[in-house]
């Protein structure tokens, strides 16, 4: 490769080339055979290193799923209902015997494995039994899946049909194709960590690995990558927005937009991309962003309902205020973020996070009990204020609700925080930053 | 049990015949594929959209013909097809184009042996550069993204996409050099 074309092909594979760059490598492509032939020749490469990586297992996996999806729809509509009698197959016995190397070679498809595992571990039952007796976590093959308590799912064929509740699914990479399906849409997985839950209305998925590609029942396709999710109807539209997962925390702030301009501009500063938006429009963010300053209004409800589930979520607790919203019983009389002079330390941990920073933060091993008046029993502690101990620390508590980020960080905006203060914010920002990347990179 | 055998079952309804077809020729369809599209990333989907073309259309199929044949000509519909929507929708119009035009011209066939190069040119990789294998395996079988990967390495995006370059550049001559040496 010449340099110029080297560079201009670097740029339109990054997706960063410009206009005058694109006509520029396109005179190259359509004029220079050497240069042509070489685009071609390391798109090429690329493909069939992206077609290699994929098993065959896991293709014809991925295509039965898609096949079963698009196949008996009535089979498919009968299945959402547990109540009314589903046909049973009988065909897999005989199937087999005629191609024994094809159950183990092709037929391996997860949710065939799940069928057979749920048919062998309860053989009194007819396979499509109502979803209070199936396992809550299945570790099959590369797939291990984890339903919620509240998941009502079924085995239809090959198929794993979803019809609500949500579950939680890692494949381990490289060995994509195992594929789920909703009343709205099939979920093919390409190697990947990702949530799904649905209800008659809704379906939504979030990748935290990977990337999931969703076929909806009217053939609209998305392809969710890492860090977005995608919550829609049968009909609506199919966009991703940015995963709730993926942000590095969310700021708490009550109601008051000045405050949290103030945080916003503090926090700009010190190189994050800051989002001040309407907490109840934290599924539509656009983009993505390193923190995000969610408003609370009288209609906000993300914050305080207890109801939606239990997950476990790292909480830099760094005001007093925030307990409310977290359920936790606390002094609220001070507010430390007024205290001077304070100094950060981290002195039982090998992190650098706070280097070139004031204030006082300890970082404490994690499993230590909260002491608070009404402790929660699966929080633990993961960090504190050291000279606050009982009004700041950073827990790993349970969510309260699904819209919440899995890093949140809590301050009080009716104080106007001293420089110690800000030192901490800003400290506690860099830390769960850190600590979100560190779990990515994991 | 031959193709014929297996489309007659499947054109009765018998999904698994159908999917051992899929098993037996999703490889050649795959490889196909990935000399024909410009968005690698879409060979997957795309290889899936031909199989389920193909059922849809299995009935009117006469099973004696050659399948793989049938095959690579839905292969190439739908792949110029996508060819012509990803044109239309990049933001890099004019090379997208002309990337479509010459994929359209130059790749009427793909060698299958290509992706058994490949597996061997692989294999010797871990031999002779393990560190390049590692690189292709982080990038494409564990799909580490490219800010994680640079991170890793502690590089810098863009030295990490040269490095790439070069190790695609190092496979695509090994590729060249077994087809060459084939008889």
């Amino acid at each position: 490769m010449t340099p110029e074309f080297e560079s201009l092909w670097l740029a339109y594979r990054a997706d960063v080339l410009d206009a005058a760059g694109d006509r520029r490598l396109a005179e190259l492509i359509a004029t220079d055979a050497g240069a042509r032939k070489q685009a071609l020749a390391d798109l090429e490469i690329e493909a069939l290193l992206r077609t290699s990586a994929i098993t065959d297992d896991a293709f014809v996996r991925a295509t039965r799923a898609r096949l079963a999806a698009h196949g008996d729809t009535a089979r498919f509509v009968a299945s959402l209902h547990p109540q009314l009698p589903a046909r049973r197959r009988h065909g897999s016995t005989r199937r087999a015997r005629r191609w024994p190397w094809l159950t183990t070679a092709v037929v391996v498809a997860a949710a065939a494995l799940i069928a057979l595992a749920m048919r062998l571990s309860s053989p009194a039952a007819p396979g499509l039994d109502p979803a209070s007796s199936h396992p809550r976590s299945i570790t099959l093959g590369p797939a291990q899946i984890t339903f919620d308590d509240d998941c009502q799912y079924q085995l239809i064929d090959d198929a794993l049909v979803v019809s609500s509740g949500g579950l939680t699914c890692s494949v381990e990479p490289g060995h994509g194709g195992f594929a789920l399906r909703t009343s709205h849409a099939t979920f093919a997985v390409l190697g990947t960590r990702f949530r799904i839950e649905t209800d008659a209305h809704t379906s939504a998925v979030a990748v935290e690995h990977g990337s999931v590609r969703v076929t909806r029942n009217d053939g609209a396709r998305l392809l969710v990558e890492a860090g977005l999710h995608c919550s829609f109807t049968q009909d609506g539209p199919l966009i991703p927005s940015l995963n709730r997962e993926a942000c590095a925390l969310i700021i708490g702030s009550a109601s008051k937009p000045a405050s949290s301009n103030q945080l916003g501009a503090v926090l700009r500063r010190d190189g994050w991309q800051v989002l001040i938006t309407n907490d109840t429009d934290l599924d539509t963010i656009p983009s993505a962003v390193d923190l995000i300053i969610p408003l609370q209004t009288a209609r906000s409800s993300r914050l305080d309902d207890p109801s939606q589930g239990w997950h476990q979520l790292p909480v830099l607790n760094l005001d007093p205020s925030v307990n409310r919203w977290l359920g936790i019983s606390a002094d609220r009389d001070d507010d430390y973020l007024d205290d001077p002079g304070g100094a950060i330390a981290v002195p039982d941990t090998d992190a650098t996070w706070f280097a070139g920073l004031t204030g006082t933060v300890q970082v404490q091993s994690a499993n230590r009990p909260l002491y608070w008046a009404d402790p929660l029993p699966k929080a633990q502690i993961l960090a504190r204020v050291a000279e606050h101990p009982q009004r700041a620390c950073a827990i790993l508590k349970p969510r309260s609700h699904t819209q919440a980020p899995r890093l949140f960080l809590g301050v009080n905006p009716v104080a106007e925080p001293s420089p110690a203060g800000w030192a901490i914010i800003r400290a506690a920002a860099a830390w769960l930053v850190s600590e979100h990347r560190r779990h990515e990179s994991r | 049990m031959d193709d014929c055998q297996l489309i007659t079952d499947a054109q009765g309804g018998d999904t698994d015949a159908f999917c051992e077809l899929v098993a037996r020729h999703q490889g050649p369809i795959r490889a196909y594929l990935a000399a024909l599209v410009f968005e690698p990333e879409s060979v997957f989907d795309l290889a899936q959209d031909v199989f389920l073309t193909a059922h849809n259309k299995l009935a009117d199929f006469d099973a004696t013909r050659d399948l793989g044949a049938w095959l690579r000509g839905i292969a190439r519909t739908t792949a110029l097809a996508h060819n012509r929507a990803a044109a239309r929708r990049t933001r890099r119009e004019h090379t997208a184009a002309q990337l479509a035009l010459a994929l359209a011209a130059e790749r009427e066939q793909a060698p299958d042996e290509r992706l058994t190069a490949l597996h061997g040119c692989l294999r010797q990789l871990a031999h002779n550069r393990p560190e390049v294998l590692h690189l292709l395996e982080q990038r494409y079988t564990h799909e580490t993204a490219l800010s994680a990967l640079a991170r890793e390495l502690s590089i810098a995006e863009g030295a990490l996409r040269v490095r790439l370059l070069r190790a695609r550049q190092i496979l695509r001559h090994c590729i060249d050099t077994r087809i060459a040496a084939e008889p």
